[in-house]
């Protein structure tokens, strides 16, 4: 059992979440302080150029470099690296594997030499949505509602699960139940559906230039969805939510269903049922899907 | 892709080039039995007719690499690593696939390409240090998605006002101009540059 510590967090910010869904971050950033976790928010932190490295326009070296730059800002700290998105998760601990190399971490901390910063390998790497799935129970205590008679579906971010397949919190690979059971602490019921693994769509530069991956791809995701008629989709990933919620009018469009599924990252769904201001913290306005009826529902009001 | 001009000649050795990556070498391209457990994982080989992480692993021993690095193929995968998790034999299509891209951007291929990543996303980590911001969802994302995702986007400035975040910047507080300034710093001597990759980047 993967153990996650809950105490000197480094929170690792995400640009797509930042960009898309501030509210998601705003979201978590309010269950840290409700749960009084000792955390940093540190604007020397920069993007972890995982979008870029993906695409391809970033030599490894210099992802190496900028992440080891990035890991040890938490390092000097003796802090964790908490990410919200699972592509830094995926990048960091990637770049972290490969600085375990002694050559690889020489040549990088020359770099660093550069900025008079070094590199030693201190932090460890974890996602946010393990951290709010091993305090699920504390939470479960202080929410105000819970997910009773409502329906989810679950979909985990790729970069979360795929690439560090052995290191999913709960779960395995093939079947991740990180945000499952998360619902289901709050007595949701997750909805099964045949395409659970599949990718969101987002492709990274598709996104960009050529989006008949992401169209083709989010649509066979959402037909999968809308099939297990489940009142809001939970995930982990900005990029996800993104493309989930983004690609569902063209989907309406497109196939004539009626599929009308408001997409929540969990720190959202936490925030909400401890009684986050829905607007002003989880912001429910920034998604093109409105969450407004099953925030009324969840509130039973 | 036109398959008539594909150029196959018989059996070679993997490309050096690929093979002395340090995110190639302890991973099992060399072990790779065709099995296609990749393949019938892999979201974008669903959608495509000439793609597959399969028969790409097979055309690297099969057609010199620059001209493989040319092809559309390698801009058809996802880089979902699903592939990467199902294979049997501990090879990561999507990693090989990551490092024909950089490669084919150091040898120029695909300059189109590169451009219009560094236009946006590249020169993004240059200014503010992020990948994506807002100041980068403009009229040209949005084309092509829904009226509804355009609207919403009319609205975004204010929205994410009223959320205490910075209206072109994806963060409440920018990047530092001190972490910025180390960025630029780093990717000076790592190689990175606003026009893209530089040969002399890699290894």
């Amino acid at each position: 059992m993967k153990e996650i510590p809950d105490d000197k967090i480094y929170h690792f910010k995400s640009c797509v979440m930042g960009t898309f869904f501030p509210g998601s971050e705003k979201s978590l950033l309010y269950i840290y302080e409700k749960l009084r976790l000792d955390f940093v928010d540190d604007d020397a932190q920069t993007s972890c150029m995982g979008f870029c490295y993906h695409s391809g326009i970033i030599p490894w070296k210099t992802n190496l470099a900028v992440n080891a730059r990035n890991m040890s800002l938490a390092e000097v700290q003796g802090r964790n690296i908490v990410c919200v998105c699972p592509t830094s998760y995926g990048n960091l601990k990637e770049c972290r594997k490969a600085l375990e190399n002694a050559e690889t971490r020489g040549e990088v901390n020359k770099a660093l030499s550069r900025i008079k910063r070094s590199y030693q390998g201190g932090a460890n790497i974890y996602h946010a949505s393990e951290l709010v799935y091993a305090c699920r129970d504390r939470l479960r205590e202080m929410a105000e509602f819970n997910l009773k008679g409502i329906r989810v579906a679950t979909h985990h971010g790729c970069h979360y699960s795929k690439i560090f397949y052995q290191e999913v919190a709960s779960g395995e690979w093939e079947r991740p139940t990180v945000l499952d059971e998360i619902a289901e602490a709050f007595g949701g019921e997750v909805v099964e559906y045949q395409e659970r693994g599949l990718c969101c769509g987002m492709g990274f530069h598709h996104l960009l230039m050529d989006r008949e991956y992401t169209r083709q791809t989010a649509f066979r995701k959402l037909a999968s969805i809308d099939e297990a008629k489940p009142d809001f989709i939970l995930t982990n990933c900005p990029g996800c939510q993104m493309i989930l919620d983004y690609m569902q009018p063209a989907f309406r469009k497109e196939t004539g269903s009626e599929m009308n599924v408001p997409v929540l990252n969990y720190a959202q769904l936490v925030a909400l049922l401890l009684c986050a201001d829905p607007v002003r913290v989880v912001g429910i306005r920034t998604h093109v899907v409105s969450p407004e009826k099953i925030v009324e529902r969840l509130r039973h009001e | 892709m036109d398959k008539s001009a594909r150029k196959i000649s018989s059996l070679q050795e993997f490309p050096k080039d690929i093979l002395t990556d340090s995110r190639v070498k302890d991973i099992g391209l060399l072990k790779c039995i065709q099995c296609g457990r990749c393949s019938a994982s892999c979201p974008a080989a669903y959608i495509s007719e000439d793609f597959s992480p399969r028969s790409l692993m097979r055309l690297l021993n099969m057609m010199p690499l620059d001209e493989l690095l040319k092809e559309e193929l390698i801009w058809k995968c996802g880089q979902c690593f699903t592939c990467h998790s199902r294979c049997p034999r501990n090879n990561s299509p999507a990693t090989i696939i990551q490092v024909m891209r950089e490669l084919a951007f150091s040898r120029n291929f695909h300059r189109g390409k590169a451009e219009t990543m560094m236009a946006s996303i590249g020169s993004n980590l240059f200014e503010r240090g992020e990948s994506v911001s807002p100041s980068l969802i403009t009229q040209d994302f949005l084309s092509g998605l829904a009226e509804e995702v355009q609207e919403l986007w009319r609205r975004m400035p204010g929205l994410r006002k009223e959320l205490g975040f910075d209206e072109k910047d994806a963060r409440v507080e920018p990047v530092s101009e001190r972490a910025k300034l180390e960025l630029r710093l780093l990717f000076e001597a790592t190689g990175f540059t606003k026009t893209g990759v530089k040969q002399e980047a890699r290894h």
